[in-house]
């Protein structure tokens, strides 16, 4: 579905992305994890042509992305993004964030557009904030409506970048399990996560990204339990220490 | 002593009322050409590539480091070597309308610039090219955040308007003029335009508040 080839990055001459080889198989879920300022997030732009690659090749379904002649709005409707800070467009009602780009993008019949809609908001919980504004909405919900507005232009693939980063554990969760439910759908993934326990459960294949590079990737049992590069088992072990003082000094609050 | 008589004013009422129209009818177009003008620009000086920004850099440079008076006067007086003869209201409007549209051009800039520049990322990543996100995504938030300084734009270019008595246009100004020095009645000619002219940009005083207000409830409603 998805495969690069000797991808590279620089933003003049600070190199983000170095030689990336990769694929990701159709209705597979993969999860990008490393430490902050690793190019995880810069990898997934350049997945859907939004931010453009020095080198390498990039290929979605198939298509050449990072070849000239491509016409890159198409391949982002057919990639979808779910960003950390959600950018919803705040002038606009839920039921417009979600309605305009089927309507003006796809140029699909209004009637459709808003029974899918309702569907998409249905399926993520929110019908009943159909109407209401970006501001009177919660973080998780807010981020559970961005999700429903890329579904609605019927991606093959969902990016998340760290969707869940600007959010309390509760409404994690809720946003969690809003992917979950679409995982079991077989829609090909791509997350971007600091949530181990999700991507364990959920992933097929995990990607260990360090300063750029891609150190190890396999599957989840393989990445988690036994690690075969060192950096990857400080990463995991410290990641999953602050999670359990967390986890330790909630139970003593509690 | 100096006898104030507001008599003079009835006399020359079909006059003054001719004067507001015109003034009304440059203000209403030149602030329509005008915004679409400032509209253009700012598409072209935020979304488009380096040779497009440079020229739009350049138009608003060069129009709001010149005198309107000028600008009027070349239009007026310069375009008819070049073969364009047009009326003198034509010249006026076209002249304001180029000025004001720099300015306002400015004022939709800088409302532009502070939308967040994740909004661009969103759009786009929906597949929006550059003027659906444009149109559809970016400009109406750019706008709610500037309609004050917009107004005032606005309120300057029906103050601006007098200048196209310079070039024989019978508005509100020349009305006024007119009357005061064919009657030696400066006092009350003057005092009745501050009035008039107050009264129109008044208006749109009122108006830019009342729409101030308006897109703000629709924006930013009380949790509920």
């Amino acid at each position: 579905m998805i495969r690069l080839e000797n991808v590279s990055k620089y933003y003049k001459s600070l190199c983000v992305l170095k030689d990336i080889n990769t694929s990701m198989a159709k209705g597979s879920i993969v999860a990008l994890i490393g430490p902050s300022g690793c190019g995880k997030s810069t990898l997934l732009k350049c997945i859907n042509g939004l931010t453009p690659v020095t080198e390498g090749k990039i290929f979605v379904d198939n298509v050449e992305i990072t070849s000239r002649k491509t016409d890159l709005n198409k391949i982002r409707t057919e990639v979808g993004i779910v960003f950390q800070q959600f950018n919803l467009f705040p002038h606009l009602t839920v039921r417009e964030n979600i309605n305009l780009a089927p309507l003006k993008v796809k140029k699909m019949n209004k009637n459709d557009v808003e029974i899918q809609t309702m569907y998409l908001l249905e399926k993520v919980g929110l019908l009943d904030k159909i109407d209401k504004y970006p501001d009177q909405l919660s973080g998780g919900q807010a981020q559970r409506v961005a999700i429903a507005r890329s579904l609605a232009m019927q991606p093959k693939v969902m990016m998340f970048d760290e969707p869940t980063s600007a959010l309390d554990p509760q409404m994690t969760q809720e946003v969690l399990d809003t992917i979950k439910s679409l995982s079991k759908e077989g829609m090909t993934m791509v997350v971007v996560t600091h949530e181990m326990g999700f991507a364990k459960e959920i992933a097929d294949k995990i990607i260990f990204l360090s300063r750029g590079r891609i150190i190890e990737e396999g599957s989840p049992t393989r990445i988690f339990n036994t690690p075969g590069n060192e950096i990857t088992e400080k990463f995991i072990k410290s990641i999953l220490k602050s999670k359990n003082e967390i986890l330790h000094t909630q139970n003593e609050v509690g | 002593m100096y006898e104030i008589d507001f008599n003079v004013i009835a006399d020359t009422l079909p006059t003054l009322i001719k004067g507001i129209e015109i003034t009304l009818f440059i203000s209403l177009i030149s602030s329509l050409a005008a915004f679409l003008i400032g509209i253009t620009v700012v598409f072209l000086r935020t979304m488009c590539t380096t040779p497009f920004r440079a020229a739009g850099t350049a138009y608003v440079e060069i129009i709001r480091n010149t005198p309107l008076l000028i600008q009027i006067y070349f239009v007026y007086k310069a375009l008819p070597g070049l073969g364009a003869f047009l009326s003198p209201i034509t010249c006026g409007i076209i002249a304001l309308s180029i000025y004001t549209g720099a300015y306002i051009s400015e004022v939709l800039r800088s409302g532009v610039n502070s939308v967040n520049i994740e909004q661009y990322e969103a759009a786009k990543g929906l597949g929006f090219n550059r003027l659906q996100s444009f149109i559809l995504i970016i400009f109406p938030q750019a706008i709610r955040v500037v309609i004050p300084p917009l107004g005032s734009q606005f309120i300057n270019l029906v103050k601006n308007s007098s200048l196209v008595s310079f070039i024989s246009v019978s508005d509100l100004f020349y009305v006024i003029y007119k009357g005061a020095v064919d009657d030696f009645r400066f006092f009350e000619f003057f005092l009745v335009g501050v009035v008039l002219y107050m009264t129109l940009t008044g208006i749109i005083a009122l108006a830019s508040n009342l729409i101030e207000k308006y897109v703000e409830f629709h924006g930013k409603e009380v949790r509920t």
